[in-house]
């Protein structure tokens, strides 16, 4: 059993002992209060610009990278090389991560962040500007079941399909609620709309809503939100024929949905780098399948680039790799998903910004 | 031909007193960045000191004083009445 983390590495974001960037997947380490070297099993990856954070299948929380402003939840403010349990939080089941914060989702359906709040992306209220030290948000439903961080802002879904938000909202990115006058919200507010599930991008978001049907809302610059029309902050992608959406997904300026029962990879947004793995083109304004991808089960996006895994625990990566980022072995981007060469099976994988972490099972012998 | 990763205008950046320089978010988590001094000169490129892309930032030359020789002038007539 092992983690795998490779790309940008400029604050220790890998975890791999080193401040090197990696092309290639490089064993992260684990180490216990005591400075030993562990091997627990991830069950939820994330990562913002320069921080990593796990979550085991114990409900411990562990991170590496960057820490100036608490995006590691631990209490010195140095950048962390191997990955480190962070304390205060019992119980996780998820993580997702922010430019430079972190939300994290407990088994109770509660939700603790650290990290920057000079955006509100913390939703702990304006006069905190950031925190080291975990910290539950206040004024939540007590059965959250899904967290997900845009760049500067932070949203959950409950298991009512209620919709909490809080963070910038400069763009529209929320959506569907009032702008205040700095785009900021710094207190959770309800967004009118009944959810599945959601994900966040740089400047957007789309929801899943109970219909089926995928609600965009944002930033149109890159046809994040689909549409050739760079101006509108919202829009609506209509459910599928089948319905069968079994989890949505977002980079920075592009966005998708994976087909429950195919597997297959449909995207719109920005597609300069392959970003949907389709042909390259600055922008795919319309929904579009990718002929290169079948029976994914997982996908992880980063700023530009993502991670794919099928069934059989291949783990596909394209998109934008300037630093390593898809694992490749090299810094050209992959126009094409490329199968990332690994010795046992992969079974979960998670992205940062400009790096990608990905978790092996031990070969069948 | 330059390629933009992104055209980006002077409100959407981050300014720092410290630095006096404006950023903006790079995919590769740093910070795209260009000075006060550079954009007075007419700059309008912001580079990522960690990697190859660069962004075209969206100003208005007014604001900033602009190169224009007049202009410094204007503004050396204006220190000089100041400290009289």
């Amino acid at each position: 059993m092992s983690l795998w983390a490779f790309g940008s590495n400029a604050h220790g974001q890998l975890g791999v002992g080193t401040g090197d960037d990696a092309h290639v997947p490089t064993r992260s380490i684990f180490q216990d209060a005591h400075g030993s070297t562990i091997e627990p099993i991830p069950v939820s990856i994330s990562g913002g610009a320069n921080h990593s954070v796990i979550v085991t299948s114990r409900g411990e929380v562990f991170s590496s990278g960057r820490n100036d402003v608490g995006q590691i939840g631990l209490a010195e403010s140095e950048d962390r090389l191997v990955f480190t349990r962070v304390k205060g939080i019992d119980g996780a089941v998820g993580v997702s991560c922010g430019w430079d914060h972190t939300a994290v989702l407990t088994g109770s359906g509660e939700v603790y962040v650290f990290g920057s709040n000079k955006y509100g992306q913390l939703g702990v209220g304006a006069p905190v500007s950031s925190t080291h030290q975990p910290t539950k948000v206040p004024g939540l439903p007590g059965n959250v079941k899904k967290v997900a961080c845009g760049m500067r802002f932070t949203m959950v879904v409950t298991e009512d399909g209620e919709v909490w938000a809080w963070g910038s909202n400069r763009h529209g990115e929320v959506g569907l609620v009032a702008k205040s006058a700095a785009g900021i919200i710094f207190d959770p507010v309800r967004v009118p709309i009944n959810a599945v599930d959601v994900a966040c991008g740089q400047y957007h978001t789309v929801y899943l809503n109970t219909d089926g049907v995928l609600v965009c809302c944002g930033r149109n610059r890159h046809g994040q939100l689909s549409g050739t029309d760079k101006t509108i902050t919202s829009n609506q992608i209509p459910a599928t024929k089948d319905g069968a959406v079994r989890t949505i997904f977002a980079g920075w300026s592009f966005s998708g949905f994976l087909d429950t029962y195919s597997g297959t990879v449909t995207g719109w947004g920005r597609n300069d780098h392959a970003q949907l793995a389709i042909p390259p083109a600055s922008i795919c304004a319309s929904p579009t399948r990718s002929t290169c991808l079948t029976n994914v089960q997982q996908i992880a996006c980063g700023s530009e680039h993502a991670l794919g895994l099928d069934a059989t625990g291949t783990c596909y990566a394209w998109g934008w790799n300037e630093h390593g980022n898809c694992g490749v072995g090299n810094t050209a981007d992959v126009l094409e998903p490329r199968a990332i060469v690994m010795s046992a099976p992969v079974t979960l994988v998670g992205c940062g910004y400009g790096h990608s972490i990905i978790f092996t099972q031990p070969a069948v012998q | 031909m330059t390629s933009f990763y992104d055209e980006v205008e002077i409100e959407d950046m981050d300014y720092d007193e410290e630095t006096k320089a404006y950023y903006y978010p790079c995919p590769c988590g740093d910070k795209f960045e260009i000075t006060e001094e550079e954009l007075r000169d007419g700059e309008e490129i912001a580079r990522c000191p960690s990697c190859s892309l660069i962004i075209r930032v969206i100003y208005d030359p007014d604001d900033f004083g602009g190169s224009d020789v007049g202009d410094t002038i204007d503004l050396a007539s204006l220190c000089i009445s100041v400290s009289a």
